[in-house]
């Protein structure tokens, strides 16, 4: 037996601006325009999201246990030693 | 589109935070809502300082991959603007001026920190204040949760 192949109807409301670039990427690409626009959403579903790109980095850092203040403080000081190797002075006025 | 500049501090609690009003405004810019706006030397800081001894000391799990794939992901997001001229010196914190010359340079409308030297210049009260928004009256700088109540208000406004 076949599964029976469901699709599902939606109503975007577009600028004359889009509408018009729509049009014109559609009759270069030779795609039906229901075609191209799921394709677009298809790619945009399969993109990771950013916390998705950014989980190893998020659990590097919530590890630590710091709270904001402490993360704040810490990149502070770091910017700040950066800041007196490349110049020589600090960078606040004292 | 809306046009932001973020310091190093926003970079990296938007990265580092996923529940922080930081995180929310970089998904913005991730989504396509936002337009980000970065140069050379900020990038360059946002590296260094993740390399510091004392920074990798604080986050022992954190590897060269890691912050590889984060940097990655903040260029592939961000419009590099190859000239900055010096137009503004914050006297209070000079490190903190480029991230000024930046949004002047991009013409950007928001300017993210959390840095009160940098929001001080929104002050009326102060002549610091008063001078900077007489200068550059088309620059705003906001925190992010500001920015984000802005963007909801003025999703909600027709």
């Amino acid at each position: 037996m076949v599964a029976a192949k469901t699709t599902s109807t939606i109503t975007i409301n577009l600028s004359e601006q889009v509408s018009r670039l729509l049009a014109e990427r559609v009759s270069i690409t030779g795609q039906e325009l229901d075609e191209y626009v799921g394709e677009l959403i298809v790619r945009d579903l399969k993109r990771p999201t950013l916390n998705e790109v950014l989980r190893p980095f998020q659990a590097a850092i919530e590890a630590s246990g710091m709270t904001d203040q402490e993360f704040d403080e810490l990149i502070e000081e770091a910017r700040e030693e950066r800041y007196l190797e490349l110049h020589g002075k600090p960078s606040k006025r004292s | 589109m809306m046009r932001v500049v973020f310091d190093c501090m926003v970079f990296l609690q938007a990265a580092g935070r996923p529940f922080s009003p930081a995180n929310a405004c970089l998904k913005l810019v991730y989504d396509g809502h936002l337009q980000l706006f970065l140069t050379s030397s900020i990038f360059a800081e946002i590296q260094d300082v993740l390399h510091r001894p004392k920074v990798r000391r604080s986050f022992p799990l954190l590897d060269d991959e890691a912050v590889t794939q984060m940097l990655n992901t903040v260029l592939q997001t961000a419009v590099m603007v190859e000239e900055v001229p010096e137009r503004y010196v914050l006297e209070r914190d000079v490190k903190d001026s480029i991230y000024i010359n930046l949004a002047i340079a991009a013409q950007a409308h928001y300017l993210v920190s959390r840095d009160n030297d940098l929001l001080d210049l929104m002050e009326e009260s102060s002549m610091e204040g008063q001078t900077f928004r007489f200068q550059f009256p088309d620059l705003t700088i906001l925190d992010p949760v500001a920015l984000l109540h802005l963007i909801r208000f003025q999703q909600a406004t027709p």
